[in-house]
């Protein structure tokens, strides 16, 4: 699992690659926790290389999307792929993050 | 199967991927597959958090009563994974999360200690055995029912047939049918009110119309020709009644609505589309000024295509009960009066479904032998139900695989499903001209023609209500001059050939959207 981070703007742009799984998910918390450090006034999580996530990725998700919110934070998710938009509407994740087609929208 | 794992971040991942590739191999479907991970990971993981390190987990995968199952196990004290048991607002926090995905993800899960052992079994989906296997399951049923009930005799089959399994089969389409009415007018509604200007909903409605009834003219055309040379009831002289034109004639202008409720009481499916475009101009142009209404239209679209979606798991108990219907009633014997009607339109049919799909698979792309498969499944759906709304969903399914736009669908399908009578017009012509020949009646050029009128315009303005096909063909036997006999035959016979012509209408419907969002650039992707 890798990000890749680009400021641009307003706004940043976390670009995640790889699997989210139990084994990464901690490191990819600790990463966008420490990239809302800087409290951006818009994050954007490009997720259009995450392969896959799993349970622990959805619990670090959760985490993100309620600091982000004390932290007056607009999170967004854009580019998943249909394997993970299907996970999180499985999982009723859907509705804690907006949800974009692409980074430019 | 047993194996076992310590219990640490990296093999909750590898059991993981064991229950995929376990579920995979059992042909579960991909949402079945993400609930069966996501439910093993989410105990595991709060397992992870309160069992002591070291701790080593069993993970057993099988089937008991057919029914596959995973179960995770390890010895040691008792650790629920979903009890709270602590006041660690951190843990519950987690715990939260747990119940959350658990709760949202719904597969049956038991968690017991027996013997110093904790025990987790989750029930997995049930294999998707897919639509055509659950209707191939309703008509052998249909078969095993009827020849089981004629041990007991014809008298109490018929009984059987017209005090329990009519009414039941009667109740189901009404059901349907009250959805499906709600559902077109909100998906008309919806799909017009959104559509973003005028000009926009005139070029999509005039496009959709003339392929439409282009098709149906088409289909017509070969109806009545093949019809004249299998049954040769047609001759030169002769003259033509042309009072029928009034009666169809009044039809057409009874397409407008007299009132604003009457429609959904009788289901009138074409005076509520009419009722849907006329109050969704009416939105589209006051726009930001109604927004909160349009914003309830869409929500009432969701609902009510959902509400369908969920009754037509039901369609393989449709399925059992019409064929049922149809073997106890005794009206078989019918078909051998006409045998040859059947058969011609069944020929017609077969024609025009081929050469219409192979066409639309060319045109669009698509490739036809690809076509051909995107195309049968709701045409087969179709065929064994009789029933166009029962069809709804697989087509609305069917077309957002094929990559048609949701805007286009929501306005397309619906007009689309009530204009496209290209079944309804080759049954039309080879009815009349096959019942002109059983009883010797011929049929004059002028009349022919006037005759083909009479179709192409009842097939579009004849209300789509219960009863409504029956009384159109009365109109059309009494304007063919056929004996009264021959209406009664029909009834017999009409629940078979309702389900030939509505697989045509449905073939033809699939065909006709993918057409015309192919002219309209409102198809995202290609097969």
């Amino acid at each position: 699992m890798n990000v890749v981070v680009t400021k641009e703007n307003d706004r940043t742009i976390a670009e995640v690659k790889g699997r989210v799984d139990t084994t990464t998910a901690p490191e990819f918390q600790k990463l966008i926790t420490d990239v809302m450090n800087d409290k951006p006034k818009r994050l954007i999580l490009d997720c259009s290389q995450l392969e896959y996530i799993s349970s622990a990725g959805l619990r670090a998700l959760l985490i993100i999307a309620k600091t982000a919110k004390s932290a007056g934070i607009n999170v967004n998710l854009c580019a998943l792929t249909d394997f993970v938009v299907d996970v999180l509407a499985t999982s009723g994740f859907d509705s804690f993050f907006e949800i974009k087609k692409d980074k430019n929208e | 199967m047993n194996k076992k794992f310590l219990l640490t971040a990296e093999n909750i991942d590898v059991i993981s991927e064991e229950i995929a590739s376990y579920m995979e191999q059992l042909k579960i479907p991909q949402m079945g597959i993400i609930r069966g991970r996501l439910t093993a990971e989410t105990l595991l993981l709060a397992w992870l958090e309160k069992a002591p390190a070291n701790t080593e987990v069993t993970l057993s995968m099988g089937k008991r009563f057919f029914r596959p199952y995973v179960q995770l196990s390890f010895d040691g004290e008792k650790i629920d994974p979903l009890e709270s048991s602590v006041d660690d607002a951190l843990a519950n926090d987690a715990l939260n999360y747990f119940n959350s995905v658990m709760t949202n993800v719904g597969l049956s899960t038991t968690y017991k200690f027996r013997s110093g052992s904790n025990i987790i079994d989750i029930k997995l989906p049930m294999v998707n055995i897919g639509s055509m296997g659950k209707i191939l399951i309703g008509v052998l049923l249909a078969f095993v029912t009827s020849y089981l009930l004629g041990f007991a005799g014809a008298d109490f089959s018929k009984v059987v047939s017209t005090e329990v399994v009519s009414p039941l089969f009667d109740m189901m389409l009404n059901l349907l049918g009250g959805i499906a009415t709600f559902m077109i007018f909100f998906s008309v509604l919806s799909g017009v009110c959104n559509m973003g200007d005028i000009a926009t909903l005139s070029n999509m409605g005039l496009k959709v119309l003339n392929l439409v009834l282009g098709r149906n003219l088409i289909a017509l055309v070969l109806g009545m020709v093949v019809s004249a040379v299998a049954f040769g009831v047609v001759e030169l002289g002769g003259g033509v009644d042309l009072s029928v034109l009034k009666t169809v004639f009044r039809m057409f202008i009874g397409m407008v609505p007299g009132s604003l409720v009457k429609p959904f009481i009788e289901g009138n499916t074409l005076q509520i589309i009419f009722l849907a475009v006329m109050a969704g101009i009416i939105l589209l142009i006051l726009d930001q000024q109604v927004k909160g209404v349009i914003a309830f239209v869409n929500e009432c679209n969701t609902l009510f295509m959902t509400a369908i979606s969920y009754f037509c798991a039901t369609i393989p108990v449709i399925v059992y009960l019409s064929f049922t219907n149809v073997l106890l009633s005794g009206n078989l014997g019918y078909v051998i009066k006409v045998w040859k009607p059947l058969l011609v339109i069944a020929i017609i049919a077969v024609i025009y479904i081929g050469l219409d799909t192979a066409y639309t698979g060319w045109k669009s792309g698509f490739g036809i032998a690809a076509h051909f498969k995107n195309v049968m499944p709701a045409t087969i759906l179709a065929l064994s139900t009789g029933s166009a709304p029962a069809c709804i969903p697989l087509l609305d399914k069917t077309c957002n695989g094929l990559g048609l736009d949701k805007k286009f669908l929501n306005f397309g399908l619906p007009i689309c499903q009530i204009l496209t009578n290209t079944g309804t017009v080759i049954a039309f012509a080879g009815v009349i001209m096959g019942f002109s020949e059983i009883c010797g009646v011929s049929i004059s050029i002028p009349k022919l023609i006037v005759s083909g009128v009479t179709y192409f315009i009842i097939s579009i303005a004849a209300p789509p209500i219960p009863g409504g096909s029956i009384s159109v063909m009365a109109i059309l036997m009494s304007q063919a001059l056929l004996p009264e006999y021959c209406l009664a035959i029909y009834i017999a016979v009409n629940v078979l050939l309702d389900m030939l012509l509505t697989s045509v209408n449905i073939a033809s419907n699939v065909n006709n959207l993918v057409c015309a969002a192919s002219a309209l650039n409102m198809i995202s992707k290609k097969n």
